[in-house]
């Protein structure tokens, strides 16, 4: 981009003159000048000096009255405090001269256009241009010849900035304004506007190419992606750090909203009818050949009703009672029931043929008395083992011995016999006395039994 | 528009295709390019949407991927032959064949940019913030 710099304008009756150097020239300093003069004398008479050379771009008579040149270069590393401008003086001609310069600007020569406008106005056309680049320098500068000795003064065209307003005694006028193109595109004449009426308008316009300065691009970084999609889990596991030596902090699961599993459909093709679960209760048939076990029947006794008023005996309540049938065999032949009776029952053992029954004696009064010594059934004895058994009656001897304890004695010994106050040996009967009768029966052995007569 | 990523980067980078401290890292700076992130993928898509390869970079140096921050050394583009306006930077990387070089990210937003050479050296200064040149 090429940017204005400093200007510097100077005028004069006399030449040569001198124009200042503008400041912050320096050597590469890209420097434009334009000068006019009045009177009749062309251009081609101008010229400048100092520092580097200066090149000139054109020269040339606008209308009748305004000689013009345009000069440009490059600051050399030496320039001077003041430039040397020197033009014709014939005809007592004027002269004002102006210098704008850019210190961005490239090093290629300027593209440059001219218009004259003849007569009088107060209007300056200056021309178009076709920019050397889309940042040059546009220079507009507006020359002329005053028909009076009047000031003039100028205002540059909308958009352009007035750097220098030049006149000499009123009789030769000139401005320049500047601004920084934004494209390549080729400009448009603009007018600069001046104050007074004027005469043979030079307007010339300049492009000054921008020089090759050093650019920067600074772009922003940029940030992560951040656009993350929608999670389907939004469980977050924290787990606090790992201390050294390896011991984990506790787990921290949150699940900030519930789930929702949706299982995906059966495709077509594999469409289930309704799922019908049914229960049977199927227990196995009875075999013929199966044996139950013992069944039990409960069985409940309900007397009747009792009476007020009736002395009740001793009541057997049969709390319990069980008929326990024999299993049924196959065939479905019953057994025989058997009762059980709970309460205990009397069990009679008929057959123990070893019984002992001792018969009592009996003493009988009958106009004496007699005692019937009871007898014992020994048995069994067998006459043939296998088939006849039979018992035999032996009795029993009543003994009172020394001490007059009676007691009875199936197999009594000789030596108690003989020891004895009393016997009385057994099977036999024995006459005995009111007072043995009495002291037997005392003793337990008998009791009387009356006989009437016969 | 703004700096952005090219999907196929993310995809390239998470794959393991792209290696931003390893591979050859260019920027270029370009001309009339209409990028397109998510479909634009290879250096040719860059061509092939408009744009021209002004300028192209050495291959970036001291490149860091600290934290998925991606860094490296400023550019500079040496004596940028003047010409039209630049709209974007377009950072890839070089297989040395425009069809197979990864697109990772065009940068628009930038002050300088749009920029137009002058002939001049054009010099990327990359963000020194926390994003740096990109970050994953």
């Amino acid at each position: 981009m090429a940017t204005y710099s400093a200007s510097s304008s100077a005028s004069s009756q006399t030449s040569p003159y001198n124009i200042a150097r503008p400041s912050g020239v320096v050597e590469g300093t890209y420097m434009v000048a334009a000068i006019n003069n009045d009177a009749g004398n062309n251009g081609s008479g101008i010229g400048i000096s100092g520092g580097s050379t200066w090149n000139s771009l054109t020269s040339g008579l606008g209308g009748d009255q305004t000689g013009y040149r345009l000069f440009w270069k490059i600051a050399g590393p030496s320039e001077p405090a003041n430039y040397s401008v020197t033009y014709n003086t014939a005809s007592s001609a004027y002269s004002t001269a102006h210098i704008v310069t850019s210190n961005d600007a490239g090093t290629e020569a300027p593209v440059w256009q001219v218009t004259t406008t003849s007569g009088s106005g107060t209007s300056g056309p200056t021309p178009g241009i076709t920019p050397p680049d889309a940042t040059a320098l546009e220079i507009r500068f507006i020359l002329a010849a005053n028909s009076s000795s009047a000031a003039r003064t100028w205002t540059p065209p909308t958009g352009l900035e007035e750097r220098t307003d030049r006149q000499e005694s009123g009789w030769v006028t000139g401005s320049s304004a500047t601004r920084t193109l934004a494209s390549s595109s080729a400009t448009s004449s603009l007018n600069f506007t001046c104050s007074g009426s004027v005469v043979d308008r030079v307007g010339i316009t300049v492009g000054v190419p921008s020089g090759a300065f050093d650019q920067d691009i600074l772009p922003s970084g940029i940030a992560t992606g951040e656009a993350f999609g929608s999670p389907n889990v939004v469980a977050v596991i924290g787990p606090t750090g790992i201390a050294s030596g390896e011991a984990f902090g506790g787990l921290i699961i949150s699940t900030p909203q519930p789930q929702t599993i949706e299982a995906e459909g059966v495709a077509s093709g594999e469409a289930f009818g309704t799922l019908t679960t049914r229960l049977y209760l199927g227990p196995s048939g009875i075999a013929s050949t199966t044996v139950f076990g013992t069944p039990r029947l409960a069985a409940l006794i309900g007397p009747v009703g009792i009476a007020s008023g009736e002395a009740f005996g001793s009541t057997n309540v049969a709390i319990e009672q069980f008929v326990t049938p024999s299993g049924i065999a196959s065939a479905e032949a019953f057994g025989a029931a058997v009762l059980d009776i709970g309460y205990p029952q009397t069990i009679e053992v008929v057959g123990i043929e070893s019984r002992e029954v001792v018969e009592d004696p009996h003493v009988r009064n009958l106009h004496r008395l007699l005692l019937v010594n009871p007898s014992i059934q020994e048995t069994p004895a067998a006459w043939d083992r296998l088939h006849v058994r039979f018992g035999i009656h032996r009795g029993i001897t009543i003994i009172k011995d020394a001490d007059g304890v009676w007691s009875s004695v199936r197999y009594p010994a000789q030596t108690e016999i003989e020891a004895a106050q009393k016997v009385f040996l057994g099977g036999r009967r024995h006459d005995i006395t009111p007072d043995e009768a009495d002291e037997l029966t005392d003793a337990g052995y008998g009791s009387y039994i009356t006989l009437e007569p016969a | 528009m703004a700096n952005a990523l090219y999907d196929s980067a993310r995809e390239s980078f998470l794959s393991g295709n792209l290696d931003w401290l390893t591979d050859n890292i260019k920027v270029v700076l370009v001309e009339g390019y209409t990028p397109d992130t998510a479909t634009h993928d290879f250096l040719d898509d860059v061509t092939g949407a408009g744009g021209t390869l002004v300028a192209t970079s050495a291959n970036l140096s001291n490149k860091t991927a600290t934290d998925g921050v991606a860094d490296a050394d400023d550019v500079t583009f040496t004596e940028v032959a003047a010409g039209d306006p630049c709209d974007h930077l377009v950072i890839y990387k070089d297989t040395g064949t425009a069809g197979t070089s990864n697109l990772i990210a065009v940068i628009d937003t930038a002050t300088g940019l749009p920029l137009t050479p002058n002939g001049g050296d054009v010099t990327v200064q990359w963000d020194s913030g926390e994003n740096k040149i990109f970050a994953l």
